[in-house]
């Protein structure tokens, strides 16, 4: 994809410093191009197109732009560039038998993802790359060939950090000594966690005794929400506290993004928001209507990213409901469209007399 | 063989599986479509139609409807041709029900054909079943503790448990006849569970049914008559949220494309008429995952155009029906295609193609294409409005002959026979 200015400004601003309606501009010319580009570079975009949105071709404003489910990289592989490009792929995290989206990126995208990915750690973490502590186990990034969600998430997070040490042994419990031994390292140092939501509470702080550990220093970056969690009715407050206390972790930042859409990376501030990058913005739709709502207003929650350009993932409807809460408002300093995440659409239990039974006995 | 279940009728407590087995096969045997089992059948109609929260859903009120005296001794008046000089029907003894968890009044249907013809029966309910089958087993409970009675409670249990197998295990030991519904993976799930030999197992695969609409025959027709046409085709698909077989998810039109497209644009402008002014709402997953299939299909199938009209209706129409796909989403999808003659429709139909509601064609065509189908799709041809209509025929199958055992008799042995002895 050739750069063009509105590109070239989406990409280089300085972290959040796009907002406004300049952002919207720019961000809306970009999806305008990257819809044109993708029609003639991924045929299957095209049919979805033609069948969907025969008007795509006059979309003008963000909200006009086509959009694709989320979910339909589960079942279609979708590509705009020629098959001996492709640099790798990657695969949503999923249960056993469920299928898992697939996405293709060639040598730019990724490029352009790492480079999306450092500007908004960077803020986060300051520029010195900090001493690291993985809450998972090393055999979950071991073998290089795998591009699970999870050991994708570990690989490009470690880059943040240095001289990384995994809290965990390979069958999931945790390695003590290890822990210890970096904690006395590091005692008031400034260090980075990184580990998956469900993962950090159920073998990290669960296993934690009180005053076991102190990470003043620390900053804990988690990711993979809260569904797990919800039955042991752990939320975001309960997660921090027991951090602190366990810890004494103070600096959790939670991390909303999804496979399908490399850089709409959402992450929380200082302040407990999660902020959209300066490439990507959300819109929120209501349910029925789909027409796009006002901040405050809940509903499905649309990603646009100026990013993807190896597959037409630049304008996604995810399966997630969400709020704007602010734009460029947040005391952080940051600028642009913060969310805040209201769990996922239900699977519809449709009535009819398909193969309920045996769901059941798979869920047993 | 242990296993505690929730027995919901005749009484409503914990129950051991084998007590309950040893129950119903202990029961008396009675005589097809008696007088104790009519009577029966008409208490539990009484009983859901005296029942205010019964009365609210529509599908309890068909049911009732089906189980009075009336529609019981007319299809007894039908069973009844099948017993001659030469051949009489006997139950086959205890039957096992496993019917659908998300349509709860099939549990009653699957229960009273196969009471009617006198076997015994034990149903195995979801933990998950609706507020439908609550009122049911309510109305049945009411039913049988009538002392007239006493010998279907004897011979009848509704039980109640999930996922476990001793349960299942030890019904399909115990049972002459095992009812299968739910669909395929159900019935490769339990057909692991062995009967006995000599018992025997109707199956209720997944299904895809379909509406066929004349074109003349619409053009021809009044508003008040496409109002109501429309009106049945909501009755048809919606009932069971697009998801049951019966539920019609592709409309055929045969006439000329130009004259298709209208009847098309007609009815189904009448058909989200009919939406809106009940105010279905379906649940927001149905619409992603409509969503999702619809681009999938732009991709992969001959789709000529997509008509979104809410989040209850959307409308595919297909260039051709070569290599017609029947996975489908449910919940207020059409697929649409026009042919010149119901014969193009013949080449393609599958086993898998179970209900077939028309309008407006002249019976001689209707006979054309089930014979050109030639058993290999389309078990039933209905008009609009009656594709849920349950009966003794389904899939195929005569379900009163299936659950009965035909003895042949033949009083007159060979003259040679004799002599020898």
């Amino acid at each position: 994809l050739p750069s063009s200015p509105a590109r070239d400004a989406l990409l280089d601003a300085p972290a959040y410093s796009l907002g406004g309606g300049e952002k919207e501009r720019l961000l809306a010319a970009e999806l305008s191009r990257l819809t044109a580009w993708h029609r003639e570079a991924c045929p299957p975009y095209a049919r979805v197109l033609d069948a969907l949105f025969p008007e795509a071709h006059a979309a003008e404003g963000l909200s006009d732009q086509p959009w694709l489910p989320v979910s339909l990289f589960k079942t279609h592989e979708l590509r705009s560039v020629p098959e001996d490009e492709v640099f790798k792929v990657l695969t949503s995290s999923g249960t056993t038998g469920q299928a898992v989206s697939r996405i293709v990126l060639d040598r730019d995208a990724t490029a352009v993802q790492t480079r999306t990915l450092a500007r908004v750690m960077t803020r986060l973490l300051g520029p010195e790359r900090r001493p690291m502590l993985v809450i998972d186990a090393r055999a979950t990034v071991a073998d290089r060939r795998s591009f699970s969600a999870r050991a994708a998430g570990i690989r490009g997070m470690t880059t943040f950090g240095r001289a990384p040490v995994f809290a965990l042994r390979d069958d999931m419990t945790l390695d003590r000594d290890a822990v210890a031994a970096f904690a006395a390292e590091h005692r008031d140092a400034p260090v980075l966690l990184f580990g998956f939501t469900f993962m950090v509470w159920r073998h990290f702080v669960q296993e934690l005794a009180a005053g076991e550990l102190d990470l003043p220093g620390a900053v804990l970056v988690h990711s993979g929400g809260w569904k797990k969690l919800q039955d042991e009715a752990v939320d975001d407050a309960r997660f921090k506290h027991a951090l602190a206390e366990l810890a004494g972790i103070r600096q959790v930042s939670n991390f909303y993004g999804m496979v399908e859409q490399i850089g709409t990376v959402f992450l929380e501030c200082e302040h407990g928001h999660l902020h959209a990058p300066d490439a990507a913005d959300v819109l929120i739709r209501d349910p029925r209507t789909w027409e796009p709502l006002g901040p405050g207003e809940q509903g499905v929650v649309q990603v646009v990213s100026a990013l993807p350009t190896s597959y037409p993932g630049h304008s996604l409807m995810t399966e997630d409901l969400g709020v704007v809460t602010q734009r460029d408002g947040c005391a952080c300093g940051r600028r642009g469209a913060t969310i805040a995440l209201r769990g996922r659409i239900p699977k519809a239990e449709l009535r009819g007399c398909g193969d309920t039974h045996a769901r059941e006995l798979e869920a047993a | 063989m242990t296993g505690l279940v929730r027995e919901l009728v005749p009484t409503v407590g914990q129950a051991a599986i084998d007590d309950v087995l040893a129950r119903v096969r202990d029961a008396p045997v009675l005589e097809p479509f008696c007088d104790e089992l009519i009577s029966a059948c008409d208490a539990v109609s009484r009983a859901l139609l005296g029942d205010v929260a019964a009365r609210r859903m529509p599908e309890l009120v068909a049911l009732a409807y089906w189980l009075r005296r009336s529609s019981s001794i007319a299809l007894r008046d039908g069973f009844a041709e099948g017993d001659t000089d030469v051949a009489v029907l006997r139950p086959r003894g205890v039957a096992f029900h496993v019917p659908p968890t998300n349509v709860d009044t099939m549990a009653m249907y699957s229960l009273a054909l196969s009471m009617l013809v006198g076997n015994r029966n034990v149903v195995r309910i979801s933990p998950r079943a609706g507020a439908a089958l609550e009122r049911i087993c309510s109305a049945l409970n009411v039913a049988l503790a009538d002392p007239a009675h006493a010998a279907v409670r004897a011979g009848t249990a509704l039980i109640s448990y999930g996922h476990e197998h001793a349960p299942t295990a030890a019904c399909s030991a115990a049972c002459d006849v095992r009812v299968l519904w739910g669909g395929d993976a159900t019935i490769a799930a339990l057909r692991a569970i062995p009967l006995t030999p000599g018992a025997h197992e109707i199956a209720f695969a997944d299904r895809f049914s379909l509406a066929a609409v004349a074109v003349d025959a619409w053009e021809a027709a009044a508003e008040p008559e496409r109002a109501e046409l429309a009106r049945r085709l909501f009755n048809d698909a919606y009932w069971f949220d697009q998801n049951g077989c019966a539920s019609p998810r592709l409309v055929l039109w045969r006439g000329p494309p130009g004259a298709a497209d209208r009847a098309s644009s007609e009815l189904f402008a009448l058909l989200d008429a009919e939406l809106r002014q009940r105010g279905l709402e379906l649940a927001l997953g149905a619409e992603t995952a409509k969503q999702a299939f619809v681009a999938g299909a732009a991709i992969d199938r001959p789709v000529a155009a997509v008509r979104r009209f809410s989040n209850e209706l959307t409308v595919v129409t297909l260039t051709s029906l070569d290599g017609l796909r029947r996975d489908h989403p449910a919940g207020g999808l059409f697929l649409e295609a026009t042919v010149s003659d119901l014969a193009d429709f013949a080449a393609v139909t599958t086993r898998k193609d179970q209900t077939m509601t028309a309008f407006g064609f002249p019976a001689d065509e209707l006979r054309a294409f089930a014979t050109a189908a030639a058993g290999r799709g389309v078990d039933r041809i209905v008009p609009f409005g009656e594709a849920l209509s349950f009966g003794r025929h389904w899939d195929g199958m005569d379900l009163l002959r299936e659950l009965t055992r035909e003895v042949v008799i033949d009083a007159h042995a060979p003259a040679a026979v004799r002599l020898r002895a």
